[in-house]
């Protein structure tokens, strides 16, 4: 009998998954733990493993569709055995299957229109939304035919919300019942509607109604624009991932009031502390190896302890701090930005954050990281000191309330007690925060108690 | 320098004029005769007060039927009943006047002629303007038949409005909406009517299942019809006519009202003079934004021989301005609604029967009687309606909503919606309709399709 392999379930969070390309075609013969194929969660990217052996009798769904996690995406048996049970139940569960094979059509309905019109959920989504959409959204969707452009959903993880399918509502084109009817059936959608603002028609449908010339063709036609065209040499939609990311970051900057603080620490200690680590582990003494990121991490959560006010979220006019200090940090993977979050950091040791955060960015860099270390995360640091740069602006990680930047470390003259100019390392700092949150001097207070312990890291260590 | 210069103040352009200066632009709208045009004048409004007064007649006389007694011998008496509708027109007149001035729109009482693309003369004088929407309308047509023009005993469409008597025997040519609503008022004031028709049916532009309802109504109410027959010559107040079977016949009344069509008024106007395409018949040639083929020269209603009524006109002049001014919008004629005024009343929009079969399009029917809406049982005693309504065989898609009975025109602009947005049967299941009204009768004959 015939086998279906699943999407696998990435994460407590995840319940649906973007195929990536197929590994395998209809007609491999493959074993338990083959890779299958590759898919993305909205934060990151994950191998699908064989977990039967046998020929591919078919494949449920193609690059760039939505599968719900448990839901069969492949068939594997002997060839020529029967795997119509294995089929999504229907076209809407998953994409149409790649087999030659078409699962069996509906039943014909005697009078097609009694399912057909209002109560028939769109067909014109448009591809676009692979993220995963809200209860409430989805319901607003299947009551108002529309052609759903691509949307950037708001909710945590970039779920789409019913305030952002609304909000697309507005603005997009809307499709009379009869042609939300003939789309559902498979008809294309046009490009434009001739209807009353822009309503796409039943004869728009039938007609495929092309989208009018914008109003400067004149302006298009004319050979600097047609020479800037032929200049570019790649064109290629987001990932899905940087369409997250894109969506997340245009958000934070447009929702939010953010403004920055920058000042520098004496790390002249904690230079000092790394070559004691480095010089013990020469000796073999038994020492986390912590490093001035893991230092700084560290330091980010003692002073979070003491200023819980930037340890949250704003959302829907609702301030709601965390007793958890789940910190993450950006991290830059070969997919694009990624913020790995060290949950429950109330009690972590040095040494185990040092370990957790260069797991979890071997992890993310090699796309590995279980989606669930993606969220939750109630303050992010982001390090650029490294790759050179002195200080820049953070942007806020929304919901949440700040964000530290880690610059460079520059050598200053510094005055002694007894007047002579000595040179010390200072590590550069700046704060971007909500103002509509948090002032200016709670923001000064943070970052002063900060400083503080920055330059009296192994007291603070000692402390515990 | 104006923004837009209107040439007519029909209902398309008057309402184009307003409209514009509602947007802050400046207008100028040259009228030769009467604020309103044709509709206001000498068309829809005097009409309908006619009608009017014939149904408040009906009503009394049909008055025992719905309890009253003691009504006594009703008399229209016919002088009244222009002075009302003078009234009534003059106040509407006065009305449109005063909301145009009141918008800043300058009325320039003249017969305008354009010069160039952005030129009119009037009186001598010249005004220049960014666009020029022409509305000259129409008049009603006399064809070439012999004795027909300069005979005081033919009557037109505005002669017979102008009448302070009802004709004993009033013949009428042509069986078309205009002739038919004559018809009925003056059936029920008294006249004897003899209407005389070239096609094979009535009001050509309605449902045939409809339209041959509307002629047993009308015949009950005395009028009698001659169908098939092509007018020869008129003398004096006698027609001639060659009946299907091909024979001559002849018929007198005190009056013939000569209710064959209407010509578009393209003359005199600049139109060769500033290169507009046009066709003497079908009009000025427009887009479905209004345009002609010359820039900034748009034009709206019957001149454009496209639909000739007055809501389309009042449409395709809020189009045209959309577009001179940059708002998108187009013109579309697949939901236009059109009611005759006759008792009863015919409404309908969307596509016939006939278009439909001719078409090749795959439809289900429905057709009910209106009394199946408690409404008009109570509002027509002793009276018949009925609701056609044509749906896409697939999807349900409602197509096309013909009614005849009672007022029922007072509720065709739900189903103009119904078929402009492209409902479904299924979409008006879910519109609450009022109870009890007699458009309830429409939702009952949808939900059947």
């Amino acid at each position: 009998m015939a086998t279906g392999i699943v999407m696998p379930k990435a994460g407590n969070s995840v319940e649906e998954c973007i195929l990536g390309a197929w590994r395998v075609k209809v007609g491999d013969v493959i074993k338990k733990g083959d890779i299958i194929v590759e898919a993305e969660t909205d934060k990151t990217s994950i191998e699908v493993e064989a977990t039967a052996d046998g020929t591919v009798l078919a494949l449920f769904g193609e690059e760039g569709d939505l599968i719900p996690v448990l839901h069969n995406i492949c068939a594997v048996g002997n060839p020529g055995e029967d795997f119509a049970t294995l089929a999504p139940a229907s076209a809407s569960d998953n994409a149409a299957p790649a087999a030659e094979t078409k699962e069996s059509p509906a039943a014909e309905e005697k009078k097609p229109e009694a399912a057909k019109t209002a109560a028939t959920p769109v067909a014109a989504n448009s591809a676009a939304n692979n993220a995963p959409m809200s209860p409430r959204a989805k319901k607003f969707v299947e009551e108002h035919p529309f052609v759903i452009p691509a949307i950037t959903g708001t909710g945590a993880q970039g779920r789409i919300m019913e305030a952002d399918v609304k909000a697309a509502y507005q603005t997009a084109p809307h499709l009379s019942s009869a042609a939300a009817a003939m789309i559902a059936d498979g008809a294309a959608i046009p490009e434009a509607g001739t209807g009353e603002n822009g309503l796409i028609t039943a004869d728009d449908v039938k007609n495929g109604t092309k989208a009018t010339p914008a109003a400067a063709p004149i302006a298009a036609a004319t050979p600097a624009a047609a020479a800037a065209d032929e200049d570019i040499i790649t064109e290629k939609p987001l990932s899905h991932i940087r369409k997250i990311i894109a969506g997340r970051l245009h958000d934070s900057l447009a929702g939010m009031a953010q403004y920055t603080l920058n000042t520098e620490a004496d790390v002249s200690g904690l230079l000092a502390l790394r070559k004691k680590i480095k010089a013990a582990r020469e000796k073999n003494i038994e020492v986390a190896n912590a490093n001035i990121g893991d230092m700084i991490m560290y330091s980010v959560i003692k002073a979070l302890e003491k200023h819980p006010e930037l340890n949250g979220h704003f959302e829907k006019d609702v301030i709601k701090l965390h007793s958890a200090l789940n910190v993450g940090f950006a991290c830059d993977t070969p997919k694009g930005l990624m913020v790995p979050v060290v949950h429950h950091c109330e009690k972590i040791s040095l040494g185990d954050m040092s370990n957790k955060v260069k797991a979890m960015a071997k992890d993310a860099n090699s796309g590995k990281l279980a989606p669930d270390y993606l969220t939750g995360c109630t303050f992010t640091v982001s390090n650029l000191g490294a790759m050179g740069v002195t200080t820049f602006t953070p942007v806020v990680n929304s919901p949440e309330l700040a964000i530290l930047g880690v610059g460079k470390t520059l050598l200053r003259p510094v005055r002694t007690k007894t007047g002579e100019i000595v040179y010390k390392d200072y590590m550069q700092f700046s704060l971007t925060l909500n103002h509509m949150i948090i002032d200016g001097a709670p923001g000064a207070r943070f970052l002063q108690t900060f400083v503080n312990i920055v330059e009296n890291f192994e007291l603070i260590c000692i402390a515990g | 320098m104006y923004d837009l210069i209107v040439i007519g103040s029909g209902p398309g352009g008057y309402e184009a004029a307003a409209y514009a200066a509602k947007l802050g632009k400046k207008v100028a709208l040259f009228e030769k005769k009467d604020i309103g045009g044709t509709c206001l004048n000498v068309g829809c409004i005097p009409a309908k007060t006619f009608l009017r007064s014939s149904r408040a007649f009906e009503d009394c006389e049909e008055a025992k039927l719905y309890g009253i007694k003691n009504v006594g011998q009703v008399v229209l008496d016919m002088a009244a009943v222009q002075k009302r509708k003078q009234q009534i027109v003059s106040r509407l007149v006065r009305g449109v006047q005063s909301m145009l001035t009141g918008l800043g729109v300058e009325i320039i009482k003249a017969k305008a002629k354009m010069l160039s693309k952005n030129k009119v003369e009037a009186d001598g004088k010249e005004y220049e303007a960014s666009n020029i929407l022409i509305a000259t309308g129409s008049i009603p047509a006399a064809p070439p038949i012999p004795g027909l023009r300069d005979n005081p005993k033919v009557l037109d469409s505005t002669g017979i409005l102008a009448l302070d008597t009802v004709p004993k025997d009033l013949v009428i040519i042509g069986g078309g909406v205009i002739g038919l609503e004559f018809a009925s008022f003056f059936a029920t004031a008294g006249s004897k009517i003899t209407i005389v028709e070239m096609l094979p049916k009535i009001a050509p532009v309605v449902d045939d299942e409809i339209a041959k309802q509307l002629m047993s109504e009308l015949k009950k109410a005395g009028i009698t019809f001659n169908l098939s027959c092509k007018v020869q010559k008129i003398e004096g107040n006698t027609l001639s006519f060659t009946d299907p079977d091909g024979k001559d016949q002849s018929i007198t009344g005190d009056y013939i009202l000569n209710s064959t069509g209407r010509t578009l008024v393209l003359q005199d106007i600049g139109l060769e003079e500033v290169g507009v395409d046009f066709d003497r018949r079908r009009g000025i040639k427009t887009d479905d934004f209004g345009k002609t083929n010359i820039p900034n020269v748009w034009a709206c209603g019957d001149v454009t021989g496209r639909c000739l009524l007055a809501h389309s006109a009042t449409r395709e002049g809020i189009v045209a301005v959309h577009n001179m001014f940059g708002i998108k919008d187009r013109m579309r004629f697949n939901a236009m609604p059109s009611v005759v005024y006759t008792h009863p009343e015919v409404a309908q929009v969307g596509a016939t029967e006939a278009q439909l079969q001719a078409d090749g399009i795959a439809y289900r029917k429905s057709v009910m009687p209106m009394a199946m809406a408690g409404r008009f049982t109570i509002e027509n005693a002793g009276k018949n309606g009925t609701v056609k309504v044509l749906v896409s065989e697939k999807y349900g898609q409602i197509l096309g909503v013909h009614m005849i009975g009672g007022c029922c025109g007072e509720f065709l602009a739900s189903a103009t919606q119904m078929v402009e947005m492209e409902l479904c049967v299924e979409d008006v299941r879910r519109i609450i309709f009022p109870h009890p009204t007699i458009s309830e009768a429409l939702k009952a004959t949808i939900l059947e399709a």
